[in-house]
């Protein structure tokens, strides 16, 4: 009875959730329908044109780099932060949140300020002799990597301190006593223990960086499009609410299908480690 | 293969409580020593310098003619067992005991050879494909134990390798420790709470009380002469005599009984086994005769135990050839000059 009840009183929100997030994806699948031809037809035509060949490969390309670079910057700086005392860690993890709170748009116009032809990074390189005329660093995929990566560290960084401050401490030094060395500890000790937590955070990673539109939008420019921001070009742009549906939907299915493939691997892995 | 002194040794973890205090130790090549003392002693804070994971404050390590006080862990070549076993959750049976080996850069072959035989020396042959997560306490011990003697080290310390295992498994493990030690000459450290698995098990035992030595010595010497107040209570003495004062013949008790016993420096208490006290039918002219009535009688299967108040204090009394003795019955006690050991504070 009392189950019942509940049930019944969860309902409205229920339906209220199912709305709202059901809405807008039937409303983005809609314009492929309206099509009276066949559909899967609109979607070959698409996949062929060797121009969103290039758009997909690069959403993709920037996606895995962004990652990697995330996770290899992301990696030492949480362990690091995993390794300070309560309070240190907790301010930290706090402070390493910060980029977050500031507005995308304005977090994107300090990076164009930075990797501008005159700007900050140049001079830099000007100044230490490594180059000798500013390099073209704005505008490029190299920046929309940089620009994204800046925005995913923090999610990467929160993501391992909780896998790594679960470590059992005394396993690193079994391994120190068995003659490893820092290097050989961290890869055959410390990462394979955090598998769960460096794929978590590389999903995150992963999937927010092909998604994401401001980053690619005001670092990369108009010759570098990506699928979001192929999506509004040929929505806002071209005013092809058909084309710009059938690179949602690609989209949307390209993420689900690499989401799904590491949640599994993420099972199978998970088998050896129930709580040690 | 090696001897190891650890010398003067202080410690302390955050620069005012000393947790170590001048602690020596000399470990003869191929011996077995057992750490024995109560909990937060600094049984493992000791092990882990020896091992090299903790810094001492003050103090050398030495190893055969090598002074390994400033060498990193890694490069100490040591086998530890972790009191928390500390095994790695993401390799299986096989590859936690092939881990030492793969650093050592030994070939597949070697590996698989020496792996096998030790786990089937600690029993563990058919778990070899199995996580950690999936063994038992026992089992992860053996583990962590296997792990610690593939490689074959010149010491090896072990951190209550045994708390975990029933008491039958107890023992064969430790006699397997104690067979593999001698078999491969390992200079060992044994740390422990449990008196009789030391006993057992140790050629010396160093019997340790708030980060100090209070005695090292064989298992015997331990056992049938204590030096100390601490040792003797931790080892099961009962009876504490407190002096006073030695007149060059026998102690002045507290009561300002006269006791004789081997003459000692800074005796402060003399002791006594509670079988080792006789009950005596005629207070003869003898020394150490102190009367005394039974306030509380314990039935312990071989004997019985009487509780004496004499004015010596308190005596637990052990008697195995009388009749038995009620309450309130008037005894006299004798406490044989061979069996009183002066103990220091
Ligand atoms: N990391 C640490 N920081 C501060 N104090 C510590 C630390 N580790 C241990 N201690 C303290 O040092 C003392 C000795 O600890 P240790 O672990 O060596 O005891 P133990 O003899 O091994 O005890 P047990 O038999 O319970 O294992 C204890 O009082 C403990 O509280
Ligand atoms: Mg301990």
């Amino acid at each position: 009875m009392r189950k019942r009840s509940a049930i019944l009183l969860l309902l409205p929100a229920f339906v209220g959730v199912l709305i709202f997030t059901f809405y807008p994806l039937i409303q983005i699948i809609i314009p492929t329908l309206n099509q009276s031809s066949d559909y899967g037809k609109l979607y070959l035509e698409f996949l062929k044109s060797s121009y969103n060949q290039t758009v997909i490969f690069r959403t993709l390309a920037i996606a895995l780099f962004t990652t990697l670079v995330v996770l290899v910057l992301g990696l030492p700086l949480a362990i690091w932060i995993a390794r300070q005392d309560e309070k240190v860690r907790k301010l930290l993890s706090v402070i390493i949140l910060f980029p977050m709170l500031t507005n995308a748009v304005i977090r994107n116009f300090a990076w164009i300020i930075i990797l501008g032809k005159n700007g900050v990074f140049n001079d830099l390189l000007l100044k230490l002799h490594l180059i000798s005329a500013p390099i073209t660093i704005l505008y490029t995929n190299a920046a929309i990597v940089i620009g994204s990566a800046y925005l995913f560290l923090p999610i990467m960084v929160t993501s391992l301190v909780g896998s790594i401050t679960e470590l059992n401490i005394e396993t690193e030094e079994a391994a120190a006593v068995l003659g490893a060395g820092a290097m050989t500890n961290l890869f055959k000790v410390i990462i394979p223990q955090l598998t769960t937590g460096i794929l978590t955070g590389c999903i995150l990673v992963f999937a927010g960086t092909m998604t994401a539109y401001t980053t690619p939008q005001l670092l990369g420019g108009n010759r570098h499009l990506v699928m979001a921001t192929l999506i509004y070009q040929q929505a806002m742009t071209l005013g092809d609410w058909t084309n710009a549906s059938v690179v949602a939907i690609i989209l949307i299915i390209l993420s689900v299908v690499i989401m799904f493939a590491i949640n599994k691997l993420m099972k199978k892995l998970d088998r050896r480690k129930v709580n040690a | 293969m090696a001897k190891l002194e650890v010398k003067n040794l202080s410690m302390s973890y955050d620069g005012k409580n000393k947790i170590l205090e001048d602690l020596s130790l000399s470990i003869q090549d191929g011996e077995l020593v057992s750490i024995l003392g109560p909990s937060g002693c600094g049984k493992t804070t000791t092990l882990r310098i020896i091992a090299g994971l903790l810094k001492q404050t003050d103090g050398e390590i030495i190893v055969g003619e090598k002074n390994i006080s400033n060498l990193p862990v890694h490069k100490r070549e040591f086998g530890m067992v972790f009191q928390s076993y500390a095994l790695f959750p993401h390799l299986s049976v096989f590859n936690n005991v092939a881990f030492g080996l793969k650093m050592r850069k030994l070939d597949k072959k070697q590996i698989q050879e020496k792996v096998e035989n030790v786990l089937s020396v600690t029993g563990l042959s058919d778990l070899a494909k199995r996580f950690p997560a999936e063994l038992s306490g026992g089992q992860q011990q053996r583990v962590s134990l296997a792990r610690a003697l593939v490689i074959n080290p010149q010491v090896l310390l072990l951190d209550e390798p045994l708390s975990n295992l029933d008491a039958k498994l107890r023992v064969e493990m430790r006699e397997e420790i104690r067979r593999l030690q001698q078999e491969l000459k390992m200079t060992a450290i044994f740390v422990t709470h449990d008196q009789e698995e030391c006993f057992a098990i140790s050629d010396k035992v160093a019997v340790m009380n708030r980060g100090r030595v209070e005695q090292f010595d064989t298992p015997q010497a331990i056992y049938q002469e204590p030096k100390t107040l601490f040792v003797a209570k931790f080892i099961g003495f009962e009876n504490f005599i407190k002096v006073v004062g030695y007149d060059g013949e026998a102690y002045l008790t507290e009561s300002n009984i006269k006791l004789a016993a081997q003459a000692k420096e800074n005796t402060r208490y003399l002791t006594i086994r509670p079988r080792q006290i006789k009950i005596i039918e005629t207070a003869n002219d003898s020394e150490n005769v102190v009367k005394g009535r039974i306030i509380n009688r314990t039935y312990l299967g071989n004997s019985y135990r009487y509780t004496v108040k004499t004015s010596l204090g308190v005596l637990k009394v052990d008697d195995f050839e009388h009749d038995v003795l009620s309450r309130d019955e008037d005894v006299i006690l004798e406490l044989a000059v061979k069996n009183l050991l002066p103990l220091e504070n």
